[in-house]
Protein backbone atom coordinates (compact mmCIF):
# COMPACT_ATOMS: atom_id res chain seq x y z
CA UNK A 1 0.00 0.00 0.00
CA UNK A 2 1.21 3.74 -0.91
CA UNK A 3 0.06 6.71 -0.20
CA UNK A 4 -0.21 8.74 -3.78
CA UNK A 5 2.03 11.69 -3.99
CA UNK A 6 -0.29 14.17 -6.05
CA UNK A 7 3.01 16.28 -6.92
CA UNK A 8 3.78 13.08 -9.27
CA UNK A 9 0.54 12.63 -10.81
CA UNK A 10 0.15 11.30 -14.14
CA UNK A 11 -3.64 11.08 -14.75
CA UNK A 12 -6.57 12.87 -13.12
CA UNK A 13 -10.14 11.85 -14.31
CA UNK A 14 -13.34 13.76 -13.55
CA UNK A 15 -16.16 11.61 -12.99
CA UNK A 16 -19.74 12.22 -11.70
CA UNK A 17 -22.15 9.55 -10.37
CA UNK A 18 -25.53 9.38 -9.06
CA UNK A 19 -27.39 6.60 -7.15
CA UNK A 20 -30.83 6.58 -4.95
CA UNK A 21 -30.22 4.30 -2.20
CA UNK A 22 -32.44 1.21 -2.47
CA UNK A 23 -32.08 0.90 1.37
CA UNK A 24 -33.15 3.03 4.10
CA UNK A 25 -29.72 2.33 5.96
CA UNK A 26 -27.69 2.16 8.00
CA UNK A 27 -25.12 0.68 6.38
CA UNK A 28 -26.16 2.27 2.80
CA UNK A 29 -24.42 2.49 -0.70
CA UNK A 30 -21.03 3.47 -2.60
CA UNK A 31 -21.27 6.65 -3.10
CA UNK A 32 -17.45 7.28 -4.00
CA UNK A 33 -15.96 4.98 -5.59
CA UNK A 34 -19.74 3.62 -6.96
CA UNK A 35 -18.43 0.02 -6.29
CA UNK A 36 -16.15 -0.94 -4.14
CA UNK A 37 -13.36 0.77 -2.16
CA UNK A 38 -10.30 3.27 -3.32
CA UNK A 39 -7.91 1.15 -5.23
CA UNK A 40 -4.31 1.08 -4.56
CA UNK A 41 -2.19 3.84 -5.88
CA UNK A 42 -4.96 6.60 -6.21
CA UNK A 43 -6.05 8.96 -4.47
CA UNK A 44 -10.24 10.57 -4.95
CA UNK A 45 -10.60 14.23 -4.62
CA UNK A 46 -14.69 14.65 -3.64
CA UNK A 47 -15.23 18.09 -5.14
CA UNK A 48 -18.97 17.94 -4.88
CA UNK A 49 -21.77 16.11 -3.21
CA UNK A 50 -24.96 16.96 -2.81
CA UNK A 51 -28.50 15.55 -2.76
CA UNK A 52 -32.44 15.70 -4.04
CA UNK A 53 -35.32 15.20 -2.50
CA UNK A 54 -37.82 14.05 -4.96
CA UNK A 55 -40.95 13.87 -2.72
CA UNK A 56 -43.05 16.61 -3.69
CA UNK A 57 -45.05 16.71 0.12
CA UNK A 58 -42.26 14.74 2.66
CA UNK A 59 -39.07 15.87 4.47
CA UNK A 60 -36.99 13.29 4.27
CA UNK A 61 -33.15 12.39 5.97
CA UNK A 62 -30.12 12.26 4.41
CA UNK A 63 -26.99 11.00 5.54
CA UNK A 64 -23.27 10.73 4.30
CA UNK A 65 -19.94 9.19 5.68
CA UNK A 66 -16.59 8.76 4.87
CA UNK A 67 -15.15 4.96 5.49
CA UNK A 68 -11.52 5.99 6.51
CA UNK A 69 -9.51 2.48 6.18
CA UNK A 70 -6.92 3.92 7.94
CA UNK A 71 -7.71 6.56 10.53
CA UNK A 72 -5.60 6.16 13.59
CA UNK A 73 -2.83 3.94 14.52
CA UNK A 74 -3.99 1.95 11.34
CA UNK A 75 -7.39 1.62 13.05
CA UNK A 76 -10.50 2.22 10.73
CA UNK A 77 -12.79 4.76 11.54
CA UNK A 78 -15.83 6.61 10.30
CA UNK A 79 -16.57 10.39 9.53
CA UNK A 80 -19.86 11.31 9.40
CA UNK A 81 -20.35 13.89 7.02
CA UNK A 82 -24.32 14.67 7.84
CA UNK A 83 -25.92 12.18 10.03
CA UNK A 84 -29.59 12.35 9.23
CA UNK A 85 -29.82 15.91 7.99
CA UNK A 86 -33.69 16.98 6.90
CA UNK A 87 -33.70 17.52 2.94
CA UNK A 88 -37.02 19.59 2.71
CA UNK A 89 -39.70 18.63 0.06
CA UNK A 90 -38.35 19.35 -3.36
CA UNK A 91 -35.35 20.94 -2.72
CA UNK A 92 -31.90 20.40 -2.08
CA UNK A 93 -28.84 20.20 0.13
CA UNK A 94 -25.19 20.50 -0.31
CA UNK A 95 -23.22 18.31 1.97
CA UNK A 96 -19.59 18.76 0.45
CA UNK A 97 -18.86 22.05 -2.24
CA UNK A 98 -15.21 23.15 -3.52
CA UNK A 99 -14.98 25.11 -0.37
CA UNK A 100 -14.84 21.75 1.25
CA UNK A 101 -13.48 19.00 -0.89
CA UNK A 102 -12.27 15.72 1.17
CA UNK A 103 -9.54 13.15 0.05
CA UNK A 104 -10.39 9.66 -0.24
CA UNK A 105 -7.51 7.58 0.38
CA UNK A 106 -6.92 3.78 -0.39
CA UNK A 107 -9.28 1.57 0.42
CA UNK A 108 -11.77 4.81 1.85
CA UNK A 109 -14.74 5.19 0.37
CA UNK A 110 -18.14 8.09 0.68
CA UNK A 111 -21.70 6.29 1.32
CA UNK A 112 -24.87 7.29 1.84
CA UNK A 113 -28.23 6.45 3.11
CA UNK A 114 -31.57 7.74 3.68
CA UNK A 115 -34.48 7.48 5.68
CA UNK A 116 -36.79 6.32 2.41
CA UNK A 117 -35.96 4.25 -0.20
CA UNK A 118 -35.62 5.46 -3.81
CA UNK A 119 -36.63 8.96 -3.03
CA UNK A 120 -33.57 11.18 -1.92
CA UNK A 121 -30.85 11.14 -4.81
CA UNK A 122 -27.46 11.83 -4.20
CA UNK A 123 -25.19 13.11 -7.03
CA UNK A 124 -21.40 13.33 -6.38
CA UNK A 125 -18.85 14.84 -8.73
CA UNK A 126 -14.74 13.69 -8.30
CA UNK A 127 -11.49 13.54 -9.83
CA UNK A 128 -9.55 10.09 -9.59
CA UNK A 129 -5.84 10.93 -9.20
CA UNK A 130 -2.90 8.67 -9.64
CA UNK B 1 -11.96 7.36 -26.86
CA UNK B 2 -12.11 7.07 -23.52
CA UNK B 3 -12.81 9.70 -20.93
CA UNK B 4 -9.99 12.31 -21.23
CA UNK B 5 -7.12 12.25 -18.70
CA UNK B 6 -6.93 15.96 -17.51
CA UNK B 7 -3.02 16.19 -16.73
CA UNK B 8 -2.58 15.28 -20.40
CA UNK B 9 -5.42 17.67 -21.76
CA UNK B 10 -4.60 19.50 -25.07
CA UNK B 11 -8.16 21.98 -25.47
CA UNK B 12 -10.07 23.49 -22.60
CA UNK B 13 -12.52 26.11 -24.44
CA UNK B 14 -15.20 27.95 -22.42
CA UNK B 15 -18.72 27.41 -23.43
CA UNK B 16 -22.13 28.78 -22.52
CA UNK B 17 -26.02 27.89 -23.85
CA UNK B 18 -29.03 29.78 -23.02
CA UNK B 19 -32.89 28.24 -23.80
CA UNK B 20 -36.74 29.05 -22.90
CA UNK B 21 -37.52 25.74 -20.77
CA UNK B 22 -40.33 23.91 -22.44
CA UNK B 23 -43.15 22.16 -20.18
CA UNK B 24 -42.08 18.56 -21.04
CA UNK B 25 -38.64 17.55 -20.59
CA UNK B 26 -36.05 18.87 -22.91
CA UNK B 27 -32.52 18.42 -23.89
CA UNK B 28 -30.58 21.55 -22.29
CA UNK B 29 -27.15 20.65 -22.47
CA UNK B 30 -26.64 18.02 -25.03
CA UNK B 31 -24.81 14.55 -25.04
CA UNK B 32 -20.62 15.29 -24.37
CA UNK B 33 -19.30 14.07 -27.28
CA UNK B 34 -16.51 10.86 -27.43
CA UNK B 35 -13.36 12.07 -25.58
CA UNK B 36 -14.48 14.89 -23.79
CA UNK B 37 -15.50 15.51 -20.76
CA UNK B 38 -17.23 19.08 -19.31
CA UNK B 39 -17.21 20.70 -16.34
CA UNK B 40 -20.09 22.39 -15.52
CA UNK B 41 -19.38 25.47 -13.33
CA UNK B 42 -22.92 27.34 -13.75
CA UNK B 43 -26.77 26.96 -14.00
CA UNK B 44 -28.94 29.88 -13.91
CA UNK B 45 -32.33 29.40 -14.02
CA UNK B 46 -33.93 32.95 -14.25
CA UNK B 47 -38.13 33.73 -13.86
CA UNK B 48 -38.76 36.19 -17.00
CA UNK B 49 -42.61 36.18 -15.83
CA UNK B 50 -43.38 39.18 -13.88
CA UNK B 51 -46.41 37.41 -12.44
CA UNK B 52 -46.05 33.57 -12.11
CA UNK B 53 -43.61 30.96 -10.02
CA UNK B 54 -42.75 28.32 -11.58
CA UNK B 55 -40.69 25.46 -11.02
CA UNK B 56 -37.53 24.05 -12.35
CA UNK B 57 -36.30 20.02 -12.44
CA UNK B 58 -33.29 19.35 -13.82
CA UNK B 59 -31.83 15.65 -14.24
CA UNK B 60 -28.51 13.77 -15.52
CA UNK B 61 -29.50 12.17 -18.62
CA UNK B 62 -27.15 9.38 -19.37
CA UNK B 63 -28.96 7.79 -22.52
CA UNK B 64 -27.65 4.32 -21.88
CA UNK B 65 -24.50 5.14 -21.82
CA UNK B 66 -22.58 3.85 -18.52
CA UNK B 67 -20.69 6.19 -16.79
CA UNK B 68 -16.87 5.94 -15.96
CA UNK B 69 -15.45 4.22 -13.01
CA UNK B 70 -18.12 1.84 -13.14
CA UNK B 71 -20.57 4.55 -12.63
CA UNK B 72 -23.66 2.72 -14.27
CA UNK B 73 -26.30 4.83 -16.06
CA UNK B 74 -28.68 6.40 -13.26
CA UNK B 75 -30.31 9.50 -14.50
CA UNK B 76 -30.48 11.59 -11.27
CA UNK B 77 -32.21 14.94 -10.60
CA UNK B 78 -30.01 17.91 -9.94
CA UNK B 79 -32.84 19.54 -8.83
CA UNK B 80 -36.39 18.82 -8.77
CA UNK B 81 -39.41 21.06 -8.80
CA UNK B 82 -38.33 23.65 -7.12
CA UNK B 83 -39.89 26.97 -7.07
CA UNK B 84 -38.82 30.11 -8.71
CA UNK B 85 -40.37 33.07 -7.69
CA UNK B 86 -41.56 35.93 -10.69
CA UNK B 87 -38.59 38.41 -11.27
CA UNK B 88 -35.70 36.08 -9.68
CA UNK B 89 -33.38 33.46 -10.36
CA UNK B 90 -31.89 30.07 -8.78
CA UNK B 91 -28.42 29.34 -8.97
CA UNK B 92 -28.38 25.26 -9.42
CA UNK B 93 -24.71 25.12 -9.99
CA UNK B 94 -21.88 27.42 -9.01
CA UNK B 95 -18.10 27.26 -9.22
CA UNK B 96 -18.03 25.68 -5.29
CA UNK B 97 -20.85 22.89 -6.47
CA UNK B 98 -19.37 22.25 -9.95
CA UNK B 99 -19.91 18.76 -11.05
CA UNK B 100 -18.06 16.85 -14.41
CA UNK B 101 -20.53 15.94 -17.05
CA UNK B 102 -18.99 12.72 -18.77
CA UNK B 103 -19.26 11.21 -22.04
CA UNK B 104 -22.81 10.30 -23.62
CA UNK B 105 -24.23 12.68 -20.86
CA UNK B 106 -26.42 15.63 -21.36
CA UNK B 107 -29.15 17.54 -18.66
CA UNK B 108 -32.42 17.48 -19.60
CA UNK B 109 -34.83 19.92 -17.54
CA UNK B 110 -38.66 20.39 -17.44
CA UNK B 111 -40.87 23.23 -16.13
CA UNK B 112 -43.84 24.02 -14.50
CA UNK B 113 -45.23 26.53 -16.98
CA UNK B 114 -44.42 27.61 -20.35
CA UNK B 115 -42.63 30.89 -21.19
CA UNK B 116 -41.39 31.62 -17.93
CA UNK B 117 -38.40 30.00 -17.28
CA UNK B 118 -34.72 30.57 -18.72
CA UNK B 119 -31.83 27.91 -18.53
CA UNK B 120 -28.17 29.35 -18.99
CA UNK B 121 -25.45 27.53 -18.04
CA UNK B 122 -22.02 27.46 -18.39
CA UNK B 123 -18.55 25.02 -18.42
CA UNK B 124 -15.49 24.09 -19.89
CA UNK B 125 -14.99 21.73 -22.83
CA UNK B 126 -11.91 19.62 -21.95
CA UNK B 127 -10.45 17.22 -24.02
Amino acid sequence: MAVHNIVQTNSIYGVTYQVSPSNSGPTGSYLAPPLNPVPTNKVYKVNTVFVVNTSTTTDYEASVYHYLANNYNNASGTGWLAQNVVVPAKSNIVMISSDNPIYLEENDYLACYSNVVSTLQYTVSYEIIS
Amino acid sequence: MANPNIVQVSTINGKSIAWNVGTSNGILIPAVPTGEVYKINSITISNLSTTTTSWISLFRQTTGTDGPDSGGQYNGYIAYQIDVPPKSSLAVIGKSTSFYLNEGHGITGVAQNSATLNFHASWEVIS
